[in-house]
């Protein structure tokens, strides 16, 4: 099993752990949703790459251009768009699912926020690509670490931590260890992607740890 | 790379243990404010129930004393031997002890 493979395969099971959780536990409703919608963005990010992005540059390589020189046009395009919008919602959710957990702040200000940041790629595109696009999406992730790490310091010591909140916890966490250890500081794009799969592996199989031991001592989750 | 991969896979490890040692912490802390917070309640409302109560019930002893009805309440044996602070006293007690219950 690829790398690949096996990160999406331990995030489908600590998405349906989460639905699991969250059918004895409404609380855990919000973390279900991120996972699953985490697990549908991701499989439809493969698929784009798959059947459109990566057919569409490799038939600019085969024409004989570099496809780093040249924008994309057409479909292939519109799925790099979307593509990277999918690729936004990761911050976008995490960034909601704190807010709502640690201070119960309903997510619109961010959902707004999302869609003039993916506004603003389809926009500012092509001089929105390669660096500068990876530039953008640092920028996307240390937004979201400092509203998720704002909300969690500012709910720690105010009620007792229970699973969703030490689910979101960990996602915070691995987040920042990829910008000390991970592909923010060795390459966003390309090889070093791997580091970022390696790391979500470490965290999806802490989850379904966490998520099966709660479920195990169900029905209070920690109480 | 390799390298990269294991230094990867550790620091989020260790990110992890750190995030999970965290909120234990915070768990521990969460719990002794609320034993805190409880005691400090418990006796802040006793405090203050007692005095308000002592001195609410001073006040209307003072006027039952000035009426002549308070030392007909003492009870016949102290009758006359008790002093007009004794009385506050065992008046403002019995309140609290009223209160209590």
């Amino acid at each position: 099993m690829s790398l690949q493979g096996l990160t999406l395969t331990l995030e489908i099971t600590a998405a349906v752990l989460a639905i699991v959780c969250a059918r004895k536990h409404s609380e855990h409703r919000p973390v279900a949703a991120f996972l699953a919608g985490t697990v549908a963005a991701d499989v439809t990010r493969l698929a784009l790459q798959r059947w459109i992005i990566h057919p569409a540059l490799a038939a600019l390589r085969a024409a004989g251009v570099e496809p780093a020189t040249v924008p994309l046009t057409g479909w292939g395009r519109v799925a790099f768009h979307l593509d990277s919008a999918l690729f936004l919602s990761w911050f976008a959710a995490l960034a909601a699912l704190s807010l709502w957990l640690f201070l119960r702040r309903r997510p619109w200000p961010v959902a707004v926020v999302y869609g003039l940041a993916v506004a603003a790629l389809v926009l500012g595109y092509p001089a929105i690509r390669q660096d500068t696009l990876r530039q953008f999406y640092l920028a996307a992730q240390l937004a979201t670490l400092t509203i998720g790490f704002g909300a969690l310091g500012h709910w720690l010591g105010r009620a007792s931590p229970r699973l969703p909140q030490v689910v979101t916890s960990c996602i915070l966490v691995v987040d920042l260890a990829g910008i000390v250890a991970g592909p923010w500081r060795f390459g966003l794009f390309g090889a070093a992607w791997g580091l970022a799969q390696v790391m979500y592996s470490a965290l999806y199989a802490v989850l379904i740890v966490v998520q099966t031991g709660a479920l195990w001592t169900s029905p209070s989750f920690s109480r | 790379m390799d390298f990269s991969f294991v230094f990867a896979v550790a620091t989020s490890f260790l990110a992890l243990i750190l995030a999970m040692l965290f909120l234990c912490w915070a768990e521990l802390r969460w719990h002794a404010r609320q034993r805190e917070e409880l005691t400090h309640l418990l006796i802040f409302s006793l405090f203050r129930l007692s005095k308000r109560q002592t001195r609410a019930l001073r006040e209307e002893t003072q006027q039952r004393i000035a009426r002549g009805e308070a030392t007909e309440l003492v009870g016949e044996e102290e009758k006359g031997e008790e002093s007009e602070e004794a009385l506050l006293e065992r008046e403002a007690e019995a309140a609290s002890r009223r209160l209590r219950k």
